[in-house]
């Protein structure tokens, strides 16, 4: 405590420098002793903003965010209340903190003690109060749950400081409390679900476990900085169970790299989508940062780490975030959050400033090596920008690749669905194989009612099949016998379109309603009705027959029995597949049911057309659990497989060019680099000379390589953007390229349309930036390898 | 007066192709504190060999070099670095300013390796410029400066570190004399004011006027200390 002859201090104002040279228990009394040395209004509440520290509110803001995509689709105003509940129950966290850790402070961040002194610490109290009262008011404007989990769970997660229970100073419970902090927005985010769907799936339940063990892992990074200041205050955390700074922070390596890699048995149990796996690209400067952390060995630095480190985390839940769910939410979600983290930087709204640490930092050495690294580029302007130019152009082709060919494979997809496959098929047991016409689903109300209640199901369409003969004067062919209902199939595919609409209809008019009705119908003796037929040009060639006439149909019944009915060509459509307009016949349902001996529940599958592709797996799962185990439940790339085996092999050929293109392209980078390497020789030894470290200077060279990259990245990007925009409206005719082809993929619409793919460009920017950080480690190894005199007397 | 650095029986022989060239020769000697120093000699008499073992960009093919007591042959690559960055200044013949940093910037870079805060690198460097003479010419390229002012951003980046010793390899040379001279009571006035210790190697009379200490080099060995 203090000492009589520094207590007059306590009575002086005094400046930040005067605060900070004081003894560790004379700040304690000096902020203790009722101090409050801002007068300023605004100038208070900015301090409030910078002790509740926004940019570190962000993770619980992405992390609400996440737990939404899990069960929401609604825009409704709850986001809105729960994305701010979530930003003050990080930020209320903080102000707690600051409240009950004078005595780390004192030591780890006396500057952040001052800004206590400036606001009053009476007033700081009187903010956290506020804090919390209106966190309650929120949650309850958005639900009962929300409500309940807010009142239940805040208290909790002040213990993390507070008192009685100040769970802080206990190295594992109190870590764990740590992760509520982004586990308790994330749970806010599936209570706020505006569905009456069951609240946590299995899917949300393993991000939550997920997210918990990734924040127990910052827990152990945020106390390593700490760590000489809670050794001080004999507070035992994580950290401080290590007997020193360098043994706690390898611990914190290893929980963390484990941490991250507890994503992929999650995504090989499918519990997240695969490609969520990409975020795992965060783990290198996660790595790279936890090795510098070991090293440090300083309160000041470590901070610098740590904020790194959150950088990093909002990188990584970012990622996570837009690989989950990519929708206009989640967007503006991640501008808003990077808004937050880097304006609260440019704007100095933060207590853990570095000018406010207790020692120095090198926040600088990463600025000014980039800055270096920028300028060094332009030195040779004519060289960069033919560099730039290389990659820029590589980079576009690249992403022009990738978005051809998923606009291809996505249109193969749309075009089989379209043609009549739909997402999902529902089937007797082995009927798919064999087409056999007694195997056959009875359809009943409770299942209508159970199809309909799928929020997934965009549309479905009950339909016959059948092998049977089609025969015109003396000609007959093999088919496959579709019975559909006119009514519901237009809603599943597209043989009701006409040629002008893009259709397949070529002539003639789709299956009337009355297209099973047979004789004279409204007693008019002049004209015979016959059920309808649509049939392939292919067959129409074949049997030479035209629309109007009269063609036979045989099937053979369910009970065994050889049905024939006379039909009258209605409408001839053409796919680009001959087999298929070889064979294919679609009659009335009602008129295959008559023909099969099946009665009007009788029905050979169920056609499912769902809203969004990524619906399909996980409603087939659904379908399989509520339907009976008799029934087979196949989707898209179950019913053509070898479509699935094309698209595969095609991806194969599209990383090969990409990857082979882009190690072309990094022969041309090597040399720059290497080029601008030997010109800077004796630069180099004079850096080294004047106290920079080779590490530095390696960082200096892979700077630059990492700025052509991300220039090129960009450029690249805007080249390719008119080009893409062209194809994604406009698309590629390849018809007359692919004549007599038959290919599922053009069957309905020759035409390829290019289909951005976020993350497939983003894969490409991260093996550019790879490739290039790679090529220039030579360059970087070769500039540090020289002897300092040697490169200061080299010209 | 405690010595900053001691030379001890310091030989460099240069082995290339041909026949060994011995550079420095059995040589000795100390600085202390504050002082302001010259090591004389004419050209290839070991002068800028004898800088650079002292500013451990260099080592010696036997001998030592003791900088505030420690022995650098004991240390490795990085802690001589780490000496270099908190203990020593350099200013050179050709200034070797960082081109692509403006006056400020070559200022501040020392000190951004040495972690000083933001805050504190401001301060410091608005001082050193003030110093020498350069406040206003802060936002300028080097490209952008006469030789003179260049050498002055030389020595604003040597002693913002405020180092214990500043080692100026022939800081005149490439200078005319009036600049020379003013580059000199500059220095003098900054060992004045931060009791900063200046080592020079020169054979330009103006400085050896200047200096406190002078120590003769000839053919690799001290002839002379006065």
């Amino acid at each position: 405590m203090s000492t009589p002859s520094s207590l007059p201090q306590l009575s002086k104002k005094l400046t930040l420098r005067q605060f900070q040279e004081l003894p560790t228990d004379l700040k304690i009394d000096y902020v203790c002793s009722g101090v409050e040395l801002e007068h300023n209004f605004i100038d208070k509440y900015k301090i409030i903003v910078m002790l509740g520290r926004p940019r570190t509110c962000m993770v619980g803001v992405l992390a609400y965010a996440l737990g939404y995509s899990y069960v929401g689709n609604v825009y409704a105003p709850i986001i809105l209340f729960g994305a701010l509940l979530s930003f003050l129950w990080s930020f209320s966290a903080n102000l707690h903190n600051t409240y009950t850790d004078f005595k780390e402070d004192a030591y780890n961040l006396p500057g952040r003690l001052y800004l206590v002194a400036r606001l009053g610490y009476r007033n700081l109290y009187r903010s956290l109060i506020v804090c919390n009262i209106l966190k309650i008011i929120i949650a309850a404007f958005m639900n009962l749950p929300c409500l309940i989990f807010a009142v239940l769970v805040q208290p909790l997660v002040h213990q993390y400081s507070f008192p009685p229970l100040r769970l802080k100073g206990r190295p594992i419970i109190g870590v764990w409390v740590f992760s509520l902090a982004v586990v308790s927005p994330f749970v806010l985010g599936v209570l706020s679900q505006q569905t009456s769907d069951p609240l946590f799936s299995t899917e949300s339940i393993a991000m939550m476990l997920f997210l918990t063990v990734w924040f127990m892992a910052k827990g152990f990074f945020k106390n390593v900085p700490d760590y000489y200041g809670d050794k001080a205050a004999n507070l035992t955390t994580s950290a401080t169970i290590f007997s020193s700074w360098k043994s706690a922070s390898i611990f914190t390596l290893a929980c963390t790299v484990v941490a991250y890699l507890a994503l992929i048995p999650i995504a090989i149990f499918n519990l997240v989508p695969l490609k969520v796996l990409i975020s795992l690209i965060w783990l290198i400067p996660v790595v790279i940062n936890c090795l510098k952390l070991i090293e440090v060995n300083d309160g000041a630095k470590g901070n610098y780490c740590l904020k790194i480190d959150m950088l990093i985390s909002v990188g990584f839940i970012i990622t996570l975030l837009l690989l989950t769910k990519f929708n206009i939410l989640n967007i503006v979600v991640t501008v808003f959050s990077l808004f937050i983290l880097f304006g609260s930087d440019w704007f100095g709204i933060d207590s853990r400033r570095n000018q406010d640490t207790s020692g120095g930092s090198n926040l600088g050495d990463e600025m000014i090596i980039a800055k270096i690294a920028w300028r060094n580029l332009w030195r040779n302007r004519r060289r960069t920008l033919i560099t730039l130019c290389v990659m820029s152009f590589s980079v576009a082709f690249m992403i022009y690749m990738v978005s051809l060919a998923t606009g291809y494979h996505k249109g193969i997809i749309a075009n089989s669905v379209k043609a009549g496959t739909s997402h999902i098929q529902i089937h007797k047991e082995t009927f798919h194989s064999v087409l056999k016409s007694d195997l056959f689903l009875e359809w009943n109300s409770k299942m209508e009612e159970k199809m309909r209640s799928y929020n997934e199901v965009k549309a479905y369409s009950l339909r016959i099949k059948s092998l049977g003969l089609a025969s015109y004067t003396n000609k007959a062919q093999n088919i496959t016998l579709w019975g559909v209902n006119p009514k519901t199939e237009p809603t599943i595919s597209v043989f009701h379109n006409e040629v002008k609409n893009k259709g397949p209809l070529v002539e003639g008019s789709y299956l009337k309603e009355t297209d099973y009705l047979e004789g004279y119908l409204d007693n008019n003796p002049h004209v015979f009705h016959l059920p309808g037929v649509l049939i392939g040009k292919k067959m129409a060639e074949h049997f030479d027959i035209r629309i109007g006439s009269s063609m036979v149909v045989t099937l053979q019944s369910a009970g065994g029995e050889i049905k024939q009915n006379l039909f009258q060509v209605r409408g001839i459509f053409q796919t680009l597949i001959p087999t298929y307009d070889a064979r294919t016949v679609i009659i009335h349902h009602k008129m295959a049911q008559k023909m099969l001996s099946y009665s009007s529940s009788q029905f050979s599958e169920v056609a499912i057309v769902v809203n969004d592709y990524s619906d399909m797996k996980p409603l087939a799962e659904k379908l399989k659990s509520d339907f009976s185990s008799s029934f087979e439940i196949l989707t898209w790339d179950q019913i053509h497989p070898n479509l699935v085996d094309f698209i595969r092999v095609d991806n194969v050929f599209i990383v090969f060019f990409v990857v082979t293109l882009f190690v072309v392209t990094s022969i041309g980078i090597v040399i720059t680099l290497l080029m601008s390497v030997f010109e800077r020789v004796h630069e180099f030894g004079v850096m080294l000379a004047i106290g920079m470290k080779e590490s530095n200077l390696k960082s200096l060279i892979l700077a630059e390589s990492l700025w052509l990259s991300i220039v090129s990245c960009i450029c690249g990007s805007i080249l390719i953007s008119p080009v893409l925009y062209m194809g994604q409206t406009q698309g590629i005719d390849v018809s007359y390229m692919l004549e007599g082809a038959s290919l599922w993929a053009i069957s309905l619409d020759p035409t390829i349309y290019t289909e951005f793919s976020l993350f497939a460009t983003l894969g490409c920017f991260a093996l550019v930036i790879c490739v290039t950080l790679i090529v220039s480690l030579y360059p970087a190894k070769k500039a540090t390898k020289m002897e300092i005199v040697q490169a200061m007397n080299f010209v | 007066m405690s010595a900053v650095v001691r030379v001890e029986n310091v030989s460099k022989t240069y082995k290339g192709r041909g026949v060994p060239v011995e550079a420095l020769h059995d040589t000795s000697f100390s600085v202390g504190s504050g002082e302001f120093t010259a090591i004389c000699g004419p050209s290839g008499s070991g002068k800028t060999t004898l800088l650079n073992i002292i500013g451990t960009i260099d080592s010696p093919t036997s001998g030592s070099v003791f900088i505030e007591d420690k022995d650098t042959a004991t240390l490795s690559k990085k802690q001589l670095a780490s000496i270099r960055l908190s203990k020593l200044g350099f200013i050179f013949q050709s200034y070797n300013l960082i081109p692509v940093l403006t006056c400020q910037e070559n200022a501040e870079f020392v000190l951004l390796l040495q972690g000083v805060t933001q805050g504190q690198r401001e301060e410091i460097v608005n001082e050193v410029l003030k110093d020498v003479g350069l406040e206003d010419k802060k936002h300028a390229f080097p490209r952008e400066l006469s030789g003179g002012q260049q050498q002055r951003v030389a020595v604003a980046r040597a002693i913002a570190s405020r180092p214990k010793l500043i080692l100026a390899d022939e800081p005149t040379a490439n200078l005319d004399s009036k600049t020379g001279k003013d580059l000199i009571d500059l220095m003098l006035e900054l060992n004045q004011k931060y009791e900063v210790t200046f080592l020079f190697s020169t054979h330009d009379p103006m400085v050896m006027e200047a200096a406190k200490k002078i120590i003769s080099i000839k053919d690799g060995r001290i002839v002379d200390t006065k």
